[in-house]
């Protein structure tokens, strides 16, 4: 028989890294670049996007202890906590385990698409990477990395590189009505899985506290920022809207604020695991 | 056992057991002594404490005054041992909706030195329940079933139980009650028990304790009582009959 630690290790495996109905981020990323590699070959961007969906999507579904709709709920007493406190396990190795778990996920998955960087394309020039500015269409001055990405139509944000390229959207664009409700529908589900946390840390009168509401903001500007993106694309029926070309313009902003927001996010994830630490205290000794 | 009677095992002892919250005081000056193989049905109003008692002897919950024991260890911080020996079902669901039942099934068998398989599995072919689909995918009933099927599987020696008959069916009631007090007339299983309803006390339990605004207002063998559960629950809260 396994130890009990290593069994929960593959517990939380098998039935939530794992299981593409429960954690879709490996399987959608998969066919995302196996899409781009039909397309004309990966590129690096497509690979730096991968990585970060796999990173920010890991943080951004949640603790597993809370579940989605609980993200950023911390110690409001969870039925599901209360599951994993019940067991015949010290608490505190329960959470050591869904770290373990969590950590070989990442290094795993990682370590797949650091194997598809190598064999499939030469490594950037790192040492060419050089940021401009330069005149633009109509006259704006333009930054730009040179050395990086270049795509045919001269926008160089690795974001929109990929929806520039993207059969998805080329196809949403095809099918016309079809493709604005479809993204419609994503835009909305991107509202409603960052406003409801905050709904919910208001909607109960134990959860009405300060800490839990600022720990879900990160949290929620994923979300809207998502949801602006994707309208976007609904009312102008192209890949790139406004808000991509300002994010190419100003690049250097658009990643201090995306670097902003990923500090924030895996700040509020540690906030939430010391939570989880804590209760799980209680547990079993 | 009722308090004050002689008994060679306690499987659960609560001595003036005093909870408060920030604002108000949940559970005060609470005594209640229960006999190993004791069926005791807790009842009380919404807020009355059934669940703060319920979490306080499972260790979830710190305690402000007061001695609380479990099968002889004390609560916070209950030893993995003495834990594998109590089966739980919190007032909701507490199982993880992305697993199924059969991925469950496996970590309990893992984790429960006394897991029953076959026991486990005659639970889920007589209740019905699906064991290969996500617990999220399943009705309310399905999963309350499920978390009983895996608590009952563990045998425990103790089961401590908030709300057990939540979204289950008039039938589905009748038959778990049924189980549940076989399982624990033969095998011994002490079973403390909340709910709100008071016909599903008398189906279980030989025993009820009556809370009112965290205080023991009633704690007496069903067997000895001169009215029904119904009448001493009224008279506990003043209620008027119509």
């Amino acid at each position: 028989m396994r130890a009990p630690s290593a069994r929960l290790v593959l517990f939380f495996w098998k039935t939530y890294f794992f299981r593409p109905a429960n954690n879709p981020i490996p399987a959608a990323v998969a066919v995302l670049l196996a899409f781009f590699h039909l397309e004309g070959g990966l590129d690096k961007s497509h690979i730096a996007l991968a990585l970060y969906i796999v990173v920010a999507g890991h943080v951004f579904t949640g603790h597993v202890f809370h579940g989605r709709e609980r993200a950023g709920c911390a110690g409001d007493e969870s039925p599901l906590l209360r599951f994993f406190q019940a067991l015949p396990l010290p608490g505190r190795k329960v959470f050591l385990s869904y770290l373990a778990a969590s950590t070989a996920y990442m290094v795993l998955v990682a370590a797949v698409l650091g194997f598809l960087l190598v064999r499939f394309m030469s490594l950037p020039d790192w040492t060419n990477l050089e940021i401009v500015t330069r005149a633009g269409p109509g006259g704006d001055s333009v930054t730009v990395v040179q050395g990086f990405s270049v795509s045919a139509r001269g926008i160089h944000s690795p974001a929109s590189m990929v929806l520039e390229k993207s059969i998805l959207f080329d196809t949403l664009r095809e099918v016309g009505g079809a493709g604005r409700w479809i993204t419609a529908y994503m835009a909305a589900a991107f509202l409603y899985v960052s406003v409801l946390p905050i709904y919910q840390a208001f909607r109960a009168p134990r959860r009405r506290d300060l800490p839990a509401f600022l720990l879900r903001l990160p949290f929620a500007a994923y979300g809207c920022l998502g949801a602006v993106l994707l309208a976007e694309v609904v009312l102008t029926q192209r890949t790139m809207g406004i808000s991509f070309r300002f994010l190419a313009v100003h690049a250097e902003e658009a990643a201090l604020l995306f670097l902003i927001l990923l500090a924030a996010t895996i700040l509020s994830f540690a906030a939430m695991s010391r939570a989880v630490w804590k209760e799980l205290g209680r547990s079993a000794t | 056992m009722v308090e004050g009677a002689a008994s060679p095992s306690l499987a659960i002892e609560l001595q003036g057991v005093t909870k408060e919250y920030l604002e108000e005081t949940a559970l005060w000056d609470v005594s209640l002594l229960i006999g190993t193989g004791e069926r005791v049905g807790l009842v009380g109003s919404n807020g009355a404490g059934k669940t703060t008692l319920l979490n306080i002897v499972m260790g979830f919950l710190p305690y402000d005054e007061g001695r609380v024991s479990v099968l002889g260890a004390v609560p916070p911080g209950l030893p993995a041992a003495v834990r594998a020996r109590i089966g739980f079902i919190p007032e909701d669901s507490g199982l993880p909706p992305w697993a199924t039942l059969a991925d469950l099934a496996a970590l309990h068998r893992s984790l429960y030195p006394r897991w029953d398989s076959e026991r486990f599995a005659g639970f889920v072919a007589g209740w019905e329940v699906p064991s290969e689909r996500r617990l999220l995918t399943l009705s309310k009933g399905q999963r309350r079933l499920a978390e009983l099927a895996l608590c009952l599987g563990s045998r425990p020696d103790v089961l401590i139980l908030d709300e057990p008959f939540v979204g289950l069916d008039a039938v589905m009631r009748l038959r778990v009650a049924e189980t549940i007090r076989s399982q624990s007339a033969a095998d011994g299983t002490t079973v403390f028990y909340s709910s709100h309803i008071l016909s599903d006390i008398e189906k279980i339990a030989d025993r009820i304790v009556i809370i009112r605004e965290g205080e023991i207002g009633l704690d007496e063998k069903i067997a000895g009582m001169t009215v029904s559960v119904e009448e001493a629950f009224i008279a506990q809260y003043g209620l008027d009959r119509e």
